[in-house]
């Protein structure tokens, strides 16, 4: 069967979806397909601003990763536009894309295995917390549905939340790497799981953590302000404390 | 006259399918199996359909090889060329399609082998060619 190409709108579009796909979960995302959209974005980014400002989640990014992943618009014609050693890290965001592509090509099925033995000397369990998306942590919780109801997250608020799952809840990145994959609009195996393998320490020399300077510093604090756990804030300690309570090195 | 199939990793309009092909017919199947195995939302359903509705495709739901080789009947096409990608169930299909593989002209241009063991290796090869 033909399958429709024209539609009123986008409620029009996302009704006829419902139909044909019944199994899939959710609404539709703010992020439009098509190579105009594409364009939209390629517009609006500030590339300039774009090192400055990245790890803010309020940062110059350039949010062309759906269009990327999906061969709307491809790494090379990102590059032709926005190339140059003015615009150094930039080049350098576009490069780790192509590497973990690489990685992809050579490994294939082989991104959901560890690339080396986790350094964090903790076990892990299959599956997501009972509680997840409602733990009380305004970050956490806030990440959780902005991921599930959009389909994209900040990268930084994907590393946070990769790393909260897997060393303060003790979850198999594996798990969380599937539960990214369903739900965001640029996912793929690649970039995905090799990340959370970054994050576990599977593919990196020491995993990932952070802490709740850190968090506020690149949030402006918007998370901690109304946290209803924020006397209770498992991030709020020292490296050195944080590293003690989680890993056992 | 050939068949270009269109898949989720190449929604270009200026694919290399496409430039190579520009007279021919192209389709695009849903794979049901695949999106429920996967489990992908309506999110990136919707978004990869807005894509779509750029190109000048077919969009069909089912099996994608049978889906496929029925519109080569259909339009009398006598084989499949689709664009290269790294997953390994659209190459499995792409190889029960006997499909030509078109490849995009590359990121960056090496030659030899890239040590992909860490970025930092990667980078110190690449970082030359990237921004000379």
């Amino acid at each position: 069967m033909n399958l429709r190409r024209d539609f009123e709108d986008r409620d029009d579009l996302a009704a006829y979806l419902r139909e044909q796909f019944p199994y899939a979960e959710g609404g539709v995302s703010p992020f439009v397909g098509g190579r105009a959209a594409a364009e939209e974005h390629l517009q609006k980014f500030d590339p300039a601003r774009y090192a400055a400002t990245r790890n803010f989640l309020d940062g110059a990014v350039s949010r062309l990763s759906p269009y990327i992943r999906h061969g709307v618009v491809t790494l090379r014609e990102v590059l032709e536009r926005f190339g140059g050693r003015r615009h150094y890290k930039f080049v350098q965001e576009l490069a780790w894309r192509d590497y973990w592509q690489r990685i992809y090509q050579e490994i294939g099925d082989g991104v959901w295995e560890d690339r080396e033995p986790s350094k964090t000397g903790v076990s892990y369990t299959a599956d997501l917390p009972i509680n997840w998306g409602r733990t009380g942590l305004a970050c956490m919780d806030s990440f959780v549905e902005e991921l599930e109801t959009t389909g994209y997250l900040h990268n930084h608020a994907r590393m946070w939340l990769a790393a909260y799952l897997v060393h303060w809840r003790r979850v198999a990145w594996q798990t969380g790497a599937r539960w990214f994959l369903r739900h965001l609009v640029d996912g793929d195996p690649a970039s995905n799981n090799l990340s959370w393998q970054w994050v576990a320490s599977t593919f990196s020399g020491k995993p990932y953590f952070f802490n709740r300077e850190n968090l506020e510093r690149y949030t402006a604090s918007k998370y901690c302000s109304t946290c209803s756990r924020k006397q209770d804030c498992p991030f709020d300690k020292s490296y050195a404390a944080l590293s003690q309570e989680l890993f056992q090195l | 006259m050939k068949l270009i199939w269109v898949h989720a990793d190449c929604l270009h309009r200026q694919s290399p399918a496409y430039l190579a092909y520009p007279d021919s017919p192209s389709i695009f199947v849903w794979d049901d199996l695949e999106l429920q195995r996967t489990g992908w939302t309506m999110k990136r359903i919707a978004f990869v359909y807005e894509c779509l509705l750029d190109l000048p495709v077919m969009i069909r739901r089912g099996d994608p090889v049978l889906e496929v080789r029925r519109f080569m009947e259909e339009q009398q096409c006598s084989g499949v060329v689709t664009v290269a990608t790294p997953d390994l169930h659209l190459q499995a299909q792409a190889k029960s399609l006997k499909a030509e593989i078109l490849e995009w002209e590359p990121f960056v241009k090496v030659t030899g082998k890239l040590d992909l063991r860490r970025f930092s290796r990667y980078w110190t090869k690449v970082e030359g060619l990237l921004l000379p």
